[in-house]
């Protein structure tokens, strides 16, 4: 009974593996450090304005 | 011969038992396997769909995570204080407490790479008050914010009544104005007005408005490393200052106050009795040791969500920035999810393990499509929005958690459809109320505003978590007050 639950294990992990292969990517592509400081390298779109800066510093003041 | 015959006929009903036994297992089975295969299909199908919703699926995964780690760990706060000052056994303390060191030693090195999605919340007395309440709620309720989560995956309706309860406070709470402005005092209010936030906020009308821009934001929000002059991100920053300094000291700390308190005499008395020498510091060694490993499965699963809240963020982070945006309330507007966004045009999208506001987020959406506003409030409209509660991404985390959850506990033969009682519902709504309240003084729960704030070195966690402990204390003293009251009541009633 137990002994099945490899399937979860095995299917979670799949997925897993495809997001993280999907996200990490960008990050080997900018550089760990520079990705944490604003992503330098990497072109920010047009919605990451002034607004999105104040939202950034005040996001996790307000959960 | 008719022992024969009773014997054949006993060992029938045995191998009939069993067979039903088997099947209902086979059948829980069944539902686990249905269940993945759903979130399975949910992923694939929105990614093929549209790539962006792919973003949504890593909230999904990750939420099945925790769901299935909290359920395997029994990952339960309420139980911890509870069992602590009730008891007198802090086995399940002690495993949290590990379990948030765990998390602290995978969160440093991202921390260090400056990619950390946290953020340090302010630090004031509030945080202490926020958590009383808190603390109270959780022992009533009896369960806390993300057990609650994992519970209702297990079929406890009463888990499922706190869920309801905690986020109906939450939302309501969130947006009271009128006769509550009576209570904030004017200091709040002027302060509040000086911060110019934008005008469809209507800051001077809502007494948690007034209480977040006019007295909470005044705090200082700091880590442990910035207290003592070192950025976060950095070798020093994050494991000198957030990790040792914030998390190893005081977690060691109050390990050691509790093996003074609640296990040393017990232990020594075991060890003593089986002839074995417990004198000395090694005997002192040995028994806070013995504590320490006492609940493995809880440490074990608060490893395992750290690692797994450590990946979220690293993951998150690299789907926004290959995305080209900064929060998911972008994304939605972009693939025409426009209704319900803050007035920056933001929703929450934390990037890490959270539970309470996307519960709120529910009420909230609900009560503007029946014509209630909420997005004047700051909770909702300056920052966290209230977007469709389908393609909310924390929601998408919070229900695969209760999925996760679901998966093990079938999968272990421990889900059960619990029924409440109307004494029990009460108990729920009553706790989940206290807990939104809780939840909403101390921008967090036990898991936002305890277990991720520690770990991440925030000044603010241990103030939530003293204040966590003193409300669960008092819960307890209520809980054995009206429970003898009620033995009472019943041996009066029958003569005795």
């Amino acid at each position: 009974m137990k002994s099945d639950l490899w399937i979860v294990f095995a299917v979670t992990a799949g997925f897993m593996g495809f997001m993280i292969g999907y996200g990490v990517p960008p990050v080997q592509e900018v550089g760990l450090y520079a990705m944490g400081h604003g992503g330098a390298g990497v072109e920010e779109s047009a919605e990451a304005d002034a607004a999105m800066e104040q939202f950034k510093e005040l996001e996790d003041l307000l959960k | 011969m008719q022992q024969h015959v009773a014997d054949v006929t006993t060992a029938d009903a045995a191998v009939a038992k069993m067979t039903l036994e088997e099947e209902a297992k086979r059948k829980k089975k069944l539902w686990a396997l249905g269940l993945l295969g759903l979130f399975s299909l949910i992923s694939i199908s929105t990614f093929v769909y549209n790539e962006y919703y792919i973003y949504l699926s890593v909230y999904l995964w990750f939420g099945m995570i925790y769901g299935m780690c909290l359920q395997y760990g029994r990952f339960c706060f309420s139980s911890a204080f509870r069992d602590l000052f009730a008891i007198k056994v802090p086995r399940m303390l002690v495993g949290i407490v590990i379990a948030t060191l765990l998390f602290g030693l995978v969160s440093a090195p991202i921390t260090a790479a400056g990619l950390s999605t946290f953020h340090a919340a302010p630090v004031s007395s509030h945080a202490i008050i926020a958590g009383v309440f808190f603390g109270i709620g959780m022992v009533i309720a009896g369960g806390c914010a993300s057990s609650s989560l994992y519970k209702t995956g297990e079929g406890n309706m009463n888990a499922l009544i706190v869920i309801f309860s905690l986020s109906l406070t939450q939302a309501l709470f969130a947006d009271v104005g009128g006769w509550a402005n009576n209570f904030v005092p004017e200091a709040w209010t002027q302060s509040a007005l000086e911060k110019g936030l934008p005008a469809s906020i209507t800051v001077t009308d809502g007494w948690v408005d007034q209480y977040l821009a006019g007295y909470v934001w005044n705090n200082p929000a700091i880590t442990y490393a910035e207290l003592l002059g070192m950025p976060n991100a950095s070798i020093a920053g994050a494991f000198v200052g957030n990790l040792f300094v914030g998390i190893f000291v005081p977690a060691s700390l109050l390990l050691a106050l509790v093996y003074a308190l609640y296990w040393r005499k017990g232990y020594r008395k075991k060890q003593q009795k089986q002839g074995k020498d417990v004198s000395g510091l090694k005997g002192e060694l040995a028994g806070y040791w013995s504590m320490i490993t006492a609940n493995k499965r809880t440490a074990i699963a608060g490893m395992i969500l750290g690692i797994a809240c450590a990946l979220h963020m690293l993951v998150i982070q690299g789907l926004r920035v290959k995305f080209g945006f900064k929060n998911a309330g972008t994304m939605l507007e972009r693939i025409g999810w426009d209704f319900g966004l803050s007035v920056q045009g933001t929703v929450f999208d934390p990037g890490y393990w959270y539970v309470t506001t996307q519960e709120a987020q529910w009420v909230g959406w609900t009560l503007q499509k029946m014509g209630i506003e909420n997005l004047d409030n700051i909770y909702f409209g300056f920052v966290n929005g209230i977007p469709n509660p389908a393609i909310n991404p924390a929601d998408w985390m919070s229900l695969a958690l209760i999925g996760g959850a679901a998966i093990i506990a079938l999968y272990h033969n421990e889900f059960k459809f619990k029924k409440p009682t109307w004494e029990t519902a009460m108990w729920s709504a009553i706790g989940g109320a206290f807990m939104g309240i809780g939840s909403r003084l101390g921008l967090g729960c036990n898991v936002g505003a305890y277990f991720v704030r520690v770990a991440n070195g925030d000044c603010s966690g241990w103030l939530f978590g003293l204040g966590m402990a003193g409300g669960a204390y008092l819960g307890v003293k209520f809980f054995n007050w009206w429970t003898e009251r009620k033995l009472d009541k019943e041996a009066e009633a029958m003569g005795l």
